[in-house]
């Protein structure tokens, strides 16, 4: 499998059709797998794929830095391929810059799906991937919380919330979080707290995953790049569903329509509005 | 001697509709709750959630949003791009644990005084019953600068 990897990416340097390999590569031991960015086709056996390649690699496709070394071609893993879709959605790349290696999900057999462009992703997404979404399995931990009061869910958000550093990890690892400049390093006005205090975590937790929502396309990078546990990933999903059943839609399956924030139609729901 | 909790809200209004229905309100003479502070902003496609949140962390109890019916926007699209903000936002808020009643929704033309004044009695009395916002203000005590103890103590 990987050598099928390894010779796509290959033939892609040097057919000159990308400039550059984002991947996976041997981290400082063999339990650990960090990215690689390779230019070189001469290069490509630094490329590898086992259980510890799971960083979410689209992430680094809008990095200026990244941008530099030309058009990308991507190992992806099927779930993290929505996040291009949804990145040729939001105008961040161009539906043909950018070619995606499909390979397959954490806790699955390791294959190689090929290369294929935006588009064609799509497709495959829809084909595969789509009807497991909001799955019963994914949502059990938004119901468990739907079920308790608001008293409980306060008391329960404010004690994960509470252990949050504010480093930022979720921000960093989100394929979809590409503001150069985010809000909260702005500071006329300073719109969240910068102090990792109660307050200021509870505002920055609001901030993310209200930025997120209906662009969310569920890879769990967040969660896991948390460096003290707090289910990002539960709050993301509830969101996820609340736009799919008052709108509809999922993210990242749609790379040339409009996004479900950015649009409306006038007959949407407004029970709650007096 | 327990002083009745006044609730403090803060109404969050876009220029050409509601606030001009609120100012028909107060040259009509209609008397109506005074626990509204109205910020202007020119629609309600302006109001970001931030400034809820940041309502909130100045010790709101609660939060109005209200603009102008659907159809009468004077941007033309501006309060549906609103309501689908708003539709998810106060979801959001819910699940994690805030009660629903604290950010409230409504369209209020500028014809619409009297819409407005039995408006903000029907939010204060809803928030008059939820009590005072002790989630948010617990989170306010806890982040207060705490001084640091005296070398030697």
């Amino acid at each position: 499998m990987i050598e099928q990897l390894r010779a796509k990416a290959k033939e892609l340097l040097e057919k000159r059709e990308v400039g550059v390999v984002m991947g996976y590569g041997r981290g400082t031991n063999d339990k650990t797998a960090t990215p690689v960015f390779i230019t070189d086709a001469n290069r490509v056996d630094e490329l590898v794929f086992d259980a510890w390649c799971y960083n979410n690699l689209l992430t680094f496709v809008t990095r200026d830095e990244h941008k530099r070394l030309g058009k990308a071609a991507v190992v992806a893993r099927e779930c993290d391929m929505k996040a291009a879709v949804a990145l040729v959605q939001e105008d961040q790349m161009k539906a043909d810059g950018l070619i995606l290696l499909s390979v397959s999900c954490a806790g699955e057999e390791r294959r190689f799906n090929g290369a294929m462009t935006v588009a064609e992703a799509e497709e495959w997404l829809k084909k595969n991937w789509r009807a497991k979404e909001l799955s019963p399995e994914k949502l059990a931990e938004v119901e468990r919380l739907e079920k308790m009061t608001d008293a409980e869910r306060w008391a329960f958000w404010s004690k994960e919330f509470e252990r949050c550093i504010k480093c930022y990890a979720c921000r960093q690892a989100c394929p979809l979080c590409y503001c150069r400049q985010c809000i909260v390093e702005k500071n006329q006005p300073q719109w969240v707290p910068p102090s990792a205090h109660a307050m200021g975590n509870v505002s920055w937790n609001i901030v993310r995953a209200f930025h997120l929502a209906g662009r969310c396309i569920d890879c769990g990078e967040c969660e896991r790049a948390c460096p003290v546990g707090i289910p990002l990933l539960a709050l993301n999903r509830a969101i996820q569903k609340e736009v799919n059943e008052a709108f509809n839609y999922v993210s990242g399956y749609d790379h040339t329509g409009k996004p479900v924030m950015a649009s409306f139609r006038k007959d949407d729901e407004e029970e709650f509005i007096k | 001697m327990t002083e009745e909790f006044e609730p403090k809200i803060i109404a969050f209004v876009c220029n050409w509709c509601t606030y001009a229905g609120a100012d028909l309100a107060g040259t009509s003479r209609l008397k109506y709750a005074s626990n509204m502070r109205v910020i202007k902003l020119p629609c309600t496609g302006r109001i970001d959630f931030m400034f809820l949140i940041r309502a909130f962390e100045q010790g709101a109890d609660a939060a109005l949003v209200s603009g102008c019916h659907p159809g009468d926007c004077h941007y033309n699209e501006g309060n549906y791009y609103a309501r689908r903000r708003w539709t998810i936002f106060r979801k959001l808020l819910n699940f994690l644990g805030i009660e629903k009643d604290r950010v409230q929704f409504s369209w209020v033309s500028a014809a619409e005084g009297r819409k407005w004044a039995d408006l903000v009695n029907e939010v204060t009395a809803s928030v008059r019953k939820l009590g005072p916002f002790k989630g948010y203000k617990q989170l306010i005590e806890k982040s207060r600068y705490i001084e640091p103890v005296e070398a030697g103590k």
